[in-house]
């Protein structure tokens, strides 16, 4: 099957970063000239917010709620650097099936011809966190995308929501679905919780693609309702960004990851738990070393 | 991107601009606005395309259908046993239980039971809404299976309720077909046979078509109805394809034309005089044996003109509830045996067809139908036509109008014995035209008087845009 440009889902727990990550790397990408459609298959739809100055945008559910037919103007919106916005939207938080949602989302943008129109380079996922069901899974199944990426920090829960997706990425990537091409790693505070992250993708046969540590620029450029790359294009953060962008832009190196057991998941927190509480409270192990 | 390449299949509607719903004229299509549909607000019953599917696939020879769903979803299965069909079939059964934890283990099962019973060449996997409501996975139990299997499995992603019109069914089973079971290796290597596309034929149908490839002396190969894995498989190699049905089997014909170079011949359905010396001719042509095809003609003529001559249809008013291009070809026959039609029901109207009837030469009232027979009672109750051409399931109920019915699913139309066929059941009819008035003097139709009254496009409304 010929695919018109790169297609990656970014998947991560939410509140985890991952729209903002998501769109640094559009912003970046589009900076770097290419053209580029993010699409953010979250209910809440607040993936674009930051490449669209917060500007209201229809979701593609809601057009399709109100039974009417849904042209492309109507449902995406141009944004920073050209990156093409949309926001795939859910029902009315409560009812329905937000999975199906999804699902229906992407089905209707095929329909739309959107990337047969707009030739794109890259076309960029945001998703919802765990994969909760089969239709936050449907970016990652029959070839729709053919890559994904994970942001995570070093808490537990960001960690356990990762390793769930690399299990569906183990179930899906055999019959045709995408396959990992590492972690981002987000948000990083302790000195330790590099250690943390790197520890768990040597376990489960994955990579560390970007280190990003927690920085007021962030949340300030979000406050303005704008990506990095635009309200602080100096600053050191943007560098990360583009840095990250260019090696997600050229990298073919994907894996099939291993996940880790629920049991063995466990045990390695458990782990890490004793090491920090050893580090915080100095016990003094081995000697050392002396 | 390729006919079969496509992981899954764009609705009917939107490949073809599939109309289900419509009551005009045959000129008046022509006005209707692709973009606005328009819908039913009020539906008696509808077919939906698994239960097209699973009438497709009934009969390929060492093939198993595992239906993936409730049970309930196989109900359909029943009656095409009960109706000759051959080929066994499995459901997974799934419960409310399967629903919330994913059925893929219990597919698994499934297919290595039907595997294990039947040792079958071909295992297809029929889906159902429930699946895909669930968004559950099918391939990768598929991939899974084949390597452990030695059988072929084919998944067929029927959502039942993304497109409106049941005939996607059988674009969905030939997309299947084309993707996992055709398999070419040498795209010109070509041998000298014709692939005989056909899904729902009769067989008194194919038979008269078969004898008449006979006597062209081409040998033709049936796909995918009444044939095996070996014959789907080398289709590629043919020579040229046809399809005994354009609308249902134009999917794999263009398919494999486009994937393997096999030309797709297009031909009306060969009902009456006219239409079968078209498609003699035009599939003479392909194989070089024009003389042939004219020596056959040649041969039918005084038969004909015998026929035509007696115009034994004359005097009578006929109204036609058939499948689209069935019926747009019997309107032919029924010409050429003098009678006057009065109306048509057709399933559905698309790109493939439209046409025809766009062109035909007189005006004709046309209503689009598919289960609607609510619809078809007002009409014939206000036209009171004298003869009611339909198929079973649709048909004896008119006698309780008083009009004669008559069901031509197992007569054979096709070729140049249609005629006689038809004209054969017609007079049995007629003749126990007592019958038919004791039925509408003692029995009640189900509609009431006040519908009957009502325009029959009352329920019918074009959708606000």
């Amino acid at each position: 099957m010929t695919k018109i440009g790169k297609h990656m889902a970014i998947y991560g727990k939410g509140g985890i970063g991952k729209s903002t990550t998501t769109s640094n790397i559009s912003a970046a990408l589009a900076e770097a000239g290419y053209k580029v459609i993010q699409i953010g298959c979250d209910p809440k739809s607040d993936s674009t917010n930051t490449l669209r100055g917060n500007h209201y945008l229809p979701t593609v559910l809601d057009s399709m709620r109100e039974g009417k037919k849904v042209h492309l103007a109507d449902i995406s919106a141009s944004g920073y650097g050209g990156v093409l916005c949309i926001e795939s939207g859910g029902p009315v938080p409560g009812v329905g099936c937000a999975g199906r949602g999804i699902n229906a989302a992407v089905n209707l943008l095929q329909d739309l011809n959107l990337f047969e129109e707009y030739k794109p380079d890259y076309v960029l996922y945001d998703v919802l966190g765990d994969v909760v069901c089969g239709g936050f899974a449907v970016p990652i199944r029959d070839g729709i995308t053919d890559r994904a990426y994970v942001v995570s920090s070093s808490d537990f829960m960001a960690i356990y929501a990762a390793n769930n997706l690399f299990k569906a990425i183990n179930k899906y990537a055999p019959s045709g679905g995408a396959k990992l091409g590492g972690i981002i790693a987000n948000g990083l505070t302790a000195g330790y919780s590099r250690a943390i992250v790197d520890d768990f993708t040597a376990k489960t046969g994955t990579k560390t693609v970007a280190y990003v540590p927690r920085s007021l620029v962030v949340s300030q450029s979000e406050l303005f309702g704008k990506t990095v790359i635009e309200a602080n294009p100096k600053s050191k953060h943007a560098n990360i960004y583009r840095a990250l962008s260019r090696y997600i832009a050229e990298s073919e190196d994907l894996v099939v990851p291993n996940p880790l057991g629920v049991g063995e998941l466990r045990d390695w927190a458990r782990g890490w738990g004793d090491k920090i509480y050893d580090t915080e409270t100095g016990v003094v192990q081995d000697s050392l070393g002396i | 991107m390729g006919a079969f390449e496509r992981n899954k299949l764009q609705g009917r509607e939107k490949r073809l601009g599939t109309l289900s719903t419509y009551l005009g004229t045959a000129h008046n299509l022509a006005r209707e606005d692709d973009e606005r549909q328009n819908i039913r607000t009020f539906s008696q019953a509808t077919f939906d395309e698994v239960i097209y599917t699973l009438k497709s696939l009934g009969d390929i020879q060492d093939s198993v259908t595992v239906i993936h769903g409730p049970s309930g979803c196989g109900n359909i299965k029943l009656q095409y046993g009960a109706e000759g069909s051959t080929s066994s079939w499995y459901s997974t059964n799934l419960d409310e239980r399967d629903t919330i934890l994913g059925s893929d283990e219990k597919l698994r099962r499934t297919i290595s039971l039907a595997y294990q019973n039947h040792e079958p060449q071909i295992i297809f996997i029929v889906a159902t809404p429930v699946v895909a409501i669930n968004n559950d996975d099918i391939s990768a139990v598929v991939l899974e299976l084949e390597e452990e299997l030695s059988a072929k499995i084919v998944p067929i992603f029927t959502d039942g309720f993304k497109s409106k019109t049941a005939i996607n069914g059988y674009d969905l089973v030939l997309h299947a077909i084309g993707k996992y079971l055709v398999q070419g290796g040498d795209k010109e290597a070509k041998s000298d046979f014709l692939n005989l596309i056909s899904l729902s034929e009769n067989n008194a149908d194919i038979k008269e078509v078969l004898l008449l490839f006979k006597e062209l002396g081409i040998k033709a190969q049936l796909i995918p109805q009444f044939s095996n894995y070996g014959a789907i498989k080398n289709s590629f190699q043919a020579k040229a394809s046809i399809a005994l049905n354009h609308d249902e089997g134009y999917f794999l014909g263009s398919g494999l034309e486009e994937n393997y170079n096999v030309p797709y011949i297009k031909t009306k359905v060969p009902i009456g005089y006219k239409n079968t010396e078209d498609w003699l001719e035009i599939v003479a042509e392909a194989f070089n044996k024009q003389d042939k095809a004219k020596a056959i003609i040649g041969g039918q003529f005084f038969k004909k003109r015998k026929l035509l001559e007696e115009a034994p249809l004359s005097g009578l008013k006929i109204y036609i509830n058939l499948k689209t291009s069935r019926a747009i070809s019997l309107l032919s026959l029924i010409k050429e045996l003098s009678g006057e039609i009065v109306g048509i029901t057709i399933d559905e109207v698309d790109k493939l067809n439209k046409h025809e009837l766009e062109n035909l030469k007189y005006d004709l009232p046309v209503h689009v139908a598919n289960g609607q027979l609510f619809e078809v009672a007002n009409i014939l109750n206000k036209i009171k036509p004298d003869l009611y051409i339909g198929e079973s399931g649709r048909t004896a109920w008119v006698a309780k109008l008083g009009i004669v019915p008559i069901s031509v699913d197992h007569v054979a139309l096709y070729g140049f014995n249609g005629g006689e066929n038809l004209m054969n059941i017609i007079h049995k009819a007629i003749k126990n035209k007592a019958l038919i008035n004791d039925i509408w003097q003692t029995h009640k139709l189900n509609y009431k008087n006040i519908w009957l009254k009502k325009s029959t496009n009352w329920y019918i409304k074009q959708e606000v845009k």
